[in-house]
């Protein structure tokens, strides 16, 4: 039973391995393509975009993994099929469920692996990736994108703004009380965010108004405590899909708190979560389609007829958890649930089988 | 001429299948993309549906090229290892009715990619930025997601605390504006949009709330409270005559001197000669031994595929950013490549005598 699973995990990881390169390879183009575009503005250059898309290849790679299982665990059950080798096993007393339990144990094993690459290794090559890109389009080679960005902290709404040319990061604040009724309007002309999350400001103009008129004040410095950490900073102007699975959730408490929109944060995190689920819903939907009786059919139809099915369901359920978003359906629903939902048919279906 | 046709229907039929699979995988991973905008309030699911349409028809001048390329090494593997060549070739099959085979194949294919790439790719191109700019022309306040901060413009920005979808409102809004040297904020209740009184014109309508006109500089500020106020959105400047490379037509690139279109239309011309080349260098990755492990070489005939593939985009760049001249131009990797065929291929050519050679001189047993 031992080289039996050997070999069958074997033959799995190795289709596995390439289909996911084709994909990854295949996205991989695409995205120099589209990052080639970009050269000539700033500072941005070939070797840029190419180290752009090697250090995103990793989260491409890992984005990819399970509609490649899908079409590995198909192409690898289909030429054990053709070459009689799943009658022979069979014959041996070993079942279907059996040979698809083999195919999960290097899929979930490789999952693991994928998912701690997915907390400590990916998000920090995408990071840099992301950083790097956006210092190098950047004339400055500041951190922060266009615009800068918004964030409120109760009855406040803070915007930082990067000035594109110099770098220098201008912020304002705008107090309102209970009523929505303007209080007080802070500008600075520079911040520095400190590590302890205090902000302080130079070439203040602080307004206060009240109803009998404002008064108008000109500082030259002023220091804001407990604002955001730099790290907090970062999370937020970085797109969700870059950040670690500790730092979504930190991200989403910290959103939640300021009564801001954690709904992107929330799928991206569950995305992550769900990956393991959906790629073994994605290897037990391939076993009823590819365990047939021998040549009641042509192999290749099912297979292809297999691969659509599950590339369309995978792809279904992305869009489920982004439309889930639109209509504000919580990602339990849009994420977990249709592929619990599919691993339990795809176990049905597989007990059907003899 | 009954065993090409065997062998090009062997290759036709992986080829449908993974062309259908990289398309159906293309286009969701697309969608997705565009999706997060949609998430945005930038794109109705329309417009998605038609970008992604839209962008499955502009790659399919690599997606053709790709599917091939696997098609042939995963189909003359095959035959390879199960002996099937070997009879053919006791039989009387050449290597050169081989390559003919393949070769037609090729160049059926490749006369297709090149009509894509001379005339759907700039087409799917210049609708592709239409709808870009007219997505942005959907924008609704009342159908983006609460408690977001959007930018409307590089000088609006709106936040809503809560969303009321069935009356078409906004609830709690503020909306700041930028201007040199002054802010200007709006707090309301509530606020919807219209549409009108001019084409493309928008308006949002705010309901019980107060204006701040704030200065920077010295300068007073300004107050009121109101019942009703309406701002006017500015249309978004849809740059009507914006020159588009890659929406420009084949006949006006071959007209142009400007490096940039040199380097497009040249990209235009060598996608359907290297969907040729790299059939034909499929042919010597794809033998094996009989009975031996079928697939191999797959995986670097993968990696193969990638590294020319991407050396011409670069090749494309170094065109345009004029690091190398209109002469040279991107046909240096086609040559690279043309020669790698030419150095692998079974024939008589004198590349290939070298390496034959080369093999001799070095004992090595195997041609």
């Amino acid at each position: 039973m031992k080289i039996i699973d050997r070999y069958l995990g074997r033959s799995f990881a190795s289709c596995w391995l390439s289909v996911n390169l084709i994909l990854a390879g295949l996205l991989s183009f695409f995205e120099l393509a589209k990052q080639l575009d970009d050269i000539g503005k700033g500072r941005y250059d070939v070797s840029d975009a190419l180290l752009y898309v090697s250090l995103t290849l990793p989260g491409r790679m890992l984005e990819m993994a399970p509609p490649s299982a899908l079409l590995g665990s198909i192409i690898a059950l289909g030429l054990l099929a053709k070459n009689q080798e799943l009658t022979a096993l069979r014959a041996g007393g070993i079942s279907v469920q059996r040979i698809g339990w083999t195919f999960m144990k290097p899929a979930v094993l490789t999952l693991l692996v994928l998912l701690l690459g997915a907390q400590f290794i990916i998000p920090t090559l995408e990071q840099t990736a992301w950083t790097r890109r956006e210092t190098a389009l950047s004339k400055s080679g500041t951190l922060l994108p266009r615009g800068g960005f918004w964030t409120r902290d109760e009855r406040r709404f803070i915007n930082l703004r990067t000035a594109r040319d110099n770098g220098v990061q201008a912020v304002d604040i705008y107090e309102f009380d209970n009523r929505d009724a303007l209080t007080g309007y802070i500008h600075g002309r520079e911040t520095r965010i400190g590590a302890n999350g205090n902000w302080e400001l130079h070439h203040v103009l602080r307004k206060e108004i009240t109803e009998q008129g404002d008064s108008v004040r000109a500082l030259p410095r002023l220091v804001l405590p407990h604002l955001l950490t730099p790290q907090q900073t970062a999370a937020l102007t970085l797109p969700p899909q870059t950040l670690s699975i500790s730092e979504l959730s930190g991200t989403i408490s910290n959103l939640q708190k300021r009564e801001q929109n954690a709904g992107r944060y929330l799928l991206a995190l569950w995305q992550k979560l769900t990956l393991p689920v959906i790629t073994a819903a994605m290897i037990m939907l391939s076993l009823p389609l590819v365990c047939r009786p021998a040549r009641s059919a042509s192999l290749g139809w099912h297979i292809m007829i297999g691969a659509i099915f599950g590339v369309v369901f995978f792809y279904l359920n992305q869009i489920l958890g982004y439309t889930g978003l639109i209509l504000q359906v919580s990602p339990f629903w849009t994420t977990l649930f249709p592929a619990l939902a599919v691993l339990a048919g795809g176990a049905i279906l597989t007990r059907r089988i003899v | 001429m009954i065993i090409e046709r065997y062998i090009v229907r062997e290759i036709c039929a992986p080829l449908v299948v993974i062309c259908t699979v990289l398309i159906m995988i293309f286009s969701g991973f697309s969608a997705v993309r565009f999706l997060n905008d949609a998430v945005n309030g930038l794109l109705s699911g329309g417009t998605v549906v038609a970008l992604v349409s839209l962008k499955v028809l502009i790659a399919l001048e690599v997606l053709i090229p790709v599917t091939l390329y696997l098609a042939i090494v995963l189909a003359l593997s095959r035959l390879y290892a199960d002996g099937e060549i070997t009879a053919m070739e006791a039989g009387g099959l050449s290597q050169k009715k081989l390559i003919s085979a393949v070769l037609f194949l090729a160049i059926l294919l490749a006369l297709m990619v090149t009509g894509l790439s001379l005339h759907a790719r700039p087409w799917a191109y210049g609708k592709m930025y239409l709808l870009e700019t007219r997505g942005q022309n959907e924008f609704d306040i009342a159908k983006v997601e609460a408690g977001r901060f959007y930018e409307l413009s590089h000088n609006l920005v709106f936040f809503a605390e809560k969303l009321d979808p069935a009356r078409n409102q906004a609830r709690n809004v503020w909306v700041w504006e930028f201007g040199p040297e002054k802010r200007r904020v709006t707090s309301a209740r509530s606020a919807f949009q219209t549409n009108g009184p001019g084409e493309g014109q928008k308006a949002i309508v705010f309901q019980e709330g107060s204006h701040y006109s704030l200065n920077l500089k010295t300068g007073t500020d300004h107050l009121v409270g109101f019942q009703e106020n309406v701002l006017q959105l500015e249309p978004p400047q849809i740059p009507p005559a914006k020159y588009r490379r890659k929406a420009a037509s084949t006949e006006h690139l071959a007209t142009s001197t400007d490096p940039a279109d040199i380097a497009e239309l040249q990209w235009r011309f060598s996608t359907g000669i290297s969907t040729v080349l790299m059939a034909l260098l499929a042919i010597p990755l794809s033998r094996v031994a009989p009975r031996r492990g079928k697939y191999g070489k797959v995986v670097a005939a993968i990696i193969l595929f990638f590294v020319i593939y991407n050396l011409s985009l670069i090749a494309k760049t170094w065109v345009e950013k004029q690091v190398v001249g209109a002469v040279p131009g991107i046909w240096w990797v086609t040559l690279l490549n043309a020669g790698l065929v030419l150095f692998l291929l079974p024939v008589q050519s004198p590349l290939r005598k070298l390496r034959l050679r080369r093999v001799r001189t070095s004992g090595g047993g195997t041609p």
